[in-house]
């Protein structure tokens, strides 16, 4: 054979997607104290913990674009009610740091088993703990910041997509109406996003895991403090990896686990198992750190052969930090009063529960004229874009950005800084009466159109070139 | 549930009950070491420069699963880490001994190798290597071993529940590398490989899990002519995690991968077999912990007026089918119009005599009982276990009858086995290697059109059952 049959040079290399940036990390635990209020579901006949299945925790990476220090810092805990909760934690925490808004993504793992959130339920049981526990949890935030960046070295960051099969659609249609509950008619994404964050020996020092399914394996009948399935998907990691995971919360809004709506911690387990595994599976996936591949030579053997080898090569560390108010269309929001008539027949608890969160959910985000401002968070690490906003989006989102661009590791994040804490349905949920329509503000088209909008934001981005 | 009074207490899905693939059987489990001696020859790299073993990466196992039908026929499915049979006539010696020794006719019993590339060659006619005096003893070995074993498995017969279930790996990659005018066996980046991997969890009727079956379609190439260690290559990880976690035996059955290899391969380095088995293995035990409770299924339970309105699921206990069906069937196809050896000897004139005397002892030996340009038979053994269905055959099959049976069935869970029983030891490519062409399209004996012949003849029978 001669040279000129060697394979053509574009063909010679493989590059795996990466970054190389300043970058360190720091876990807490901030478990709560048992009795506090833990009140996620208008079943639960209880409303405050009696114990702790697994650690809550904190974990926070700092990232330096140019000198700016980026925190993405993740929160084993549901979600905001309104603007004044999200504050009440986020607004001290950039407070704390010193920091401008935007160099924070304070994301929560959406658990629903977690203390609450809330700063306006002091008077309800196990309200009174929550005012000095959230001031702890603050504290560790701002404390593993400060550790994460104050230990940021030179770091060499790499992605990869893998597939998971915790989540299953859950959109089940029953006559005229979806619930909430496994379809098995519907296939769901199982795209599962992974980083590894090592230090110029190799040495992993953080693993980073972007999936999308609602923590609801643990419902009313849990009254345990819990990270849900993040909880056993984190110890394997961790146990196996050495270093701190960062769980993050994909596009979800339509996804869930399969077995769940459950108090039986076994099942929230083996859920966090199944992700577990998938993670470790991606993590073995991935070339050294640093390393790329190129054709090294044809090897006469009982076949002929071609050899591969590793070689070190120089990852991007083009980073950049964008935030987007995207101007979005409101339904045309019932009053309190309609609201109150429209949920009359159901149990008086659950009634309550929905109209206070509709209360709070507008506070802070509703404009005048039918239209919202909704903030989406576009970091860019290497071959890697974040995308962190604080809705509850359905997995077109995260599938559509992944398709529109191919030549990058997309990780999407829901339940991301505020305001904005509504569901960002597909148009089909609206004409379902599906949940998710009738709490989420926003009109249809919501959802089309912030893909569109940071679509173009990526779709600007330098080429990373190799 | 929700209150019988909330006017969507009776709300109800069109479809109330839901399971995976489950299958009710009668069945047992062994496993048995077969680890040669340290110094026997080892490997089957051309580019080899040493043929005596030096060590023990990981040890040898054989798995067989014996399955009882209600007249008391017994079945047995052998996964085992071997490379190959060897020659057709050792491969015919070695699986009439076998079948002998458990007393089941050749047709009951499925004998698979696992293909790893790092195991000695239980063939007796090969060129003599240094070590190869303790080939013969080795064989020996693994028919007294796989004769045990059986035995073994089929004493220990029970009910069982069987839960099957698809998931995905991403340890291989392409391996038909465009190369000018041919292709390499090498990473190909440009095309997408199949990544389903198939899983079986075999558990007792209390719910104790007793073996799990892996079907997945990657060379273990890992390890090549750099290593002389005896060792499973990336099965041998990917089974001591899934044994550990399940405290089971895992079968490991070899897919249709005669394109597909590890990205990272041709080494020397044990470590990155592990590595590779590593992946495999975390990739089946995310499958095997997506599976709902042996011998469980879903049921609906109603509605729950929470914040949202909640649909309830509820695990309830279901049996499996017990429909049992195995059968062989024999599909005509061609034999390609093959170049003498002595053209062959000629065409690779030029390359490493080792190399040559390799693929020349390979060539002849394949031939025994095919002739050129001939009609003849390739043996493909389909077995319906309850609800899963093995197609298994002794070649070297793509990638294609997988992917392709899989997508024209897709209400079954098919494992796709390569490397099993014998004869027809060769691969079975796609028509496109042969134009490339591709170490595959000249190592066969076989025509182009021959795999989708196969994957035709195979998919009406499916389609029967």
């Amino acid at each position: 054979m001669s040279s000129t049959d060697l394979p053509p040079s574009e063909k010679l290399f493989h590059y795996p997607f990466s970054a190389s940036l300043k970058a360190g990390v720091a876990q807490r635990n901030i478990d709560p104290p048992i009795g506090i209020r833990a009140a996620s579901w208008g079943a639960a006949k209880s409303h405050i913990s009696t114990g702790l299945h697994r650690d809550i925790t904190t974990t926070a990476l700092a990232v330096l674009h140019g000198s700016t220090p980026l925190y993405l810092v993740t929160v084993d805990w549901g979600w905001w009610q309104g603007v004044k909760d999200d504050l009440n934690i986020r607004g001290k925490v950039i407070a704390g740091l010193g920091i401008k808004e935007d160099q924070l993504q304070l994301h929560l793992t959406h658990t629903h088993a977690g203390p609450n959130t809330a700063c306006d339920v002091a008077h309800l049981e196990g309200g009174e703990l929550l005012a000095p526990y959230h001031q702890f949890a603050v504290d560790e935030i701002i404390s593993a910041c400060k550790e994460a960046k104050d230990g940021a070295i030179a770091a060499t960051l790499t992605w990869a997509y893998g597939k998971c099969d915790l989540a299953v659609n859950r959109e089940l249609p029953c006559g005229e109406v979806d619930i909430v509950g496994f379809n098995p008619g519907v296939e769901a994404d199982d795209t599962l996003t992974v980083g590894r964050v090592s230090d110029a020996s190799g040495k992993i020092i953080a693993t980073i895991v972007n999936y999308a399914c609602h923590p609801t394996t643990l419902a009313w009948q849990n009254t345990d403090v819990s990270p849900d399935f993040i909880g056993a998907a984190r110890e394997l990691v961790e146990q196996k990896t050495g270093a701190p995971m960062l769980f993050l919360q994909g596009a979800s809004g339509d996804l869930g686990p399969r077995d769940g709506l459950v108090g039986d911690h076994e099942i929230a387990d083996k859920n966090g198992r199944i992700l577990g595994f998938a993670s470790l599976a991606v993590l073995e996936k991935m070339a050294p750190s640093g390393k790329a591949m190129r054709f090294k030579r044809r090897v006469e053997s009982g076949a002929l052969l071609g050899e591969w080898e590793d070689f070190k090569f120089d990852s991007s560390t083009f980073t950049d930090a964008i935030r987007l108010d995207i101007d979005v269309p409101l339904q045309d929001l019932p009053t309190f009063e309609e609201l109150a008539e429209r949920w009359k027949d159901i149990d008086a608890g659950a009634r309550e529960t929905r109209l206070a969160r509709a209360r709070k959910l507008r506070t802070g985000y509703v404009l005048e004229n039918q239209r919202a401002k909704h903030p989406v968070w576009i970091w860019a690490w290497g071959d890697a874009i974040i995308v962190g906003q604080p809705g509850e989006a359905y997995s077109y989102f995260q599938m559509e950005l992944r398709r529109r661009h191919p030549d990058r590791v997309i990780f999407v994040l829901n339940c991301t800084n505020g305001p904005g804490y509504v569901y960002i349905p597909t148009p089909d949920a609206y004409t379902r009466f599906r949940y998710q329509s009738w709490q989420t503000l926003l009109e249809v088209g919501a959802l089309e159109l912030i893909t569109d909008e940071v679509s173009t934001v990526i779709a600007r981005m330098p080429k990373i070139k190799k | 549930m929700a209150s019988p009074d909330s006017p969507n207490a009776s709300l109800t899905p069109g479809v109330t009950h839901w399971r995976e693939a489950m299958s009710s059987l009668r069945a047992g489990v062994a496993q048995r070491e077969f680890t040669p001696k340290v110094g026997i020859a080892s490997g089957i790299w051309g580019a080899s420069k040493k043929s005596r073993s030096e060590s023990i990466h990981i040890g040898l196992f054989l798995t067989a699963i014996a399955r009882e039908g209600s007249d008391k026929r017994r079945s047995f499915i052998v996964g085992i880490d071997l490379c190959v049979l060897g020659c057709a006539e050792c491969a015919d010696d070695m699986l009439e001994q076998i079948a002998k020794g458990v007393g089941v006719s050749r047709d009951q019993i499925l004998f698979s190798s696992s293909h790893t590339h790092a195991v000695p060659m239980p063939c007796i006619h090969r060129a003599k290597k240094d070590g190869s005096e303790l080939v013969p003893e080795f064989r020996e070995l693994i028919i007294k071993k796989t004769i045990e074993a059986c035995i073994d498995a089929a004493s220990k017969i029970a009910d069982v529940d069987i839960t099957w279930g698809y998931g995905h790996c991403d340890l291989a990659v392409n391996r038909d590398l465009p190369c000018g005018s041919a292709e390499v066996v090498a990473f190909n980046p440009d095309i997408i490989a199949d990544d389903t991997v198939t899983v079986g969890r075999v558990s007792t009727r209390d719910g104790k899990i007793i073996a799990t079956i892996a079907n997945y379609a990657c060379h273990p190439t890992t390890l090549a002519w750099d290593n002389m260690a005896i060792s499973p290559d990336y099965i041998g990880m990917a089974r001591i995690i899934v044994e550990n976690e399940t405290k089971a035996p895992m079968l490991f059955l070899q897919g249709a991968s005669g394109e597909l290899s590890p990205r990272n391969q041709y080494s020397g380095d044990t470590a990155l077999a592990d590595r590779n088995g590593a992946m495999l293995g975390h990739a089946i035990m995310s499958t095997l912990k997506a599976m709902q409770s042996p011998g469980s299924g879903l049921r609906w339970n109603g509605i729950v007026e929470s914040g949202a309105l909640l649909g309830e699921w509820h695990e309830e206990k279901v049996t499996g089918s017990s429909e049992v069906k195995e059968f062989r069937v024999d599909v005509p196809v061609r034999v390609k119009e093959w170049k003498s050896i002595e053209q062959l000897r000629e065409e690779w004139a030029g390359i490493d005599p080792d190399a040559l005397e390799e693929r020349i002892n390979r060539a002849t030996r394949l031939r025994i009982g095919y002739e050129s340009g001939a009609e003849v038979t390739h043996p493909v053994w389909i077995w319906q276990w309850g609800e899963a269905i093995f197609v298994a055959q002794p070649g070297e099959a793509y990638s294609f009858i997988q992917t392709e049976l899989r997508k024209r069935n897709p209400g079954r869970i098919i494992f796709v086995v390569n490397l099993t029983n014998a004869p027809g030891l060769f691969y079975l490519p796609i028509r496109t290697a042969y134009n490339a062409p591709a170490y595959q399209a000249w190592q066969t004996l076989l025509a182009p059109g021959c795999i989708e012949a196969v994957t035709d003849y195979v998919d009406k029978e499916l389609k029967k059952i």
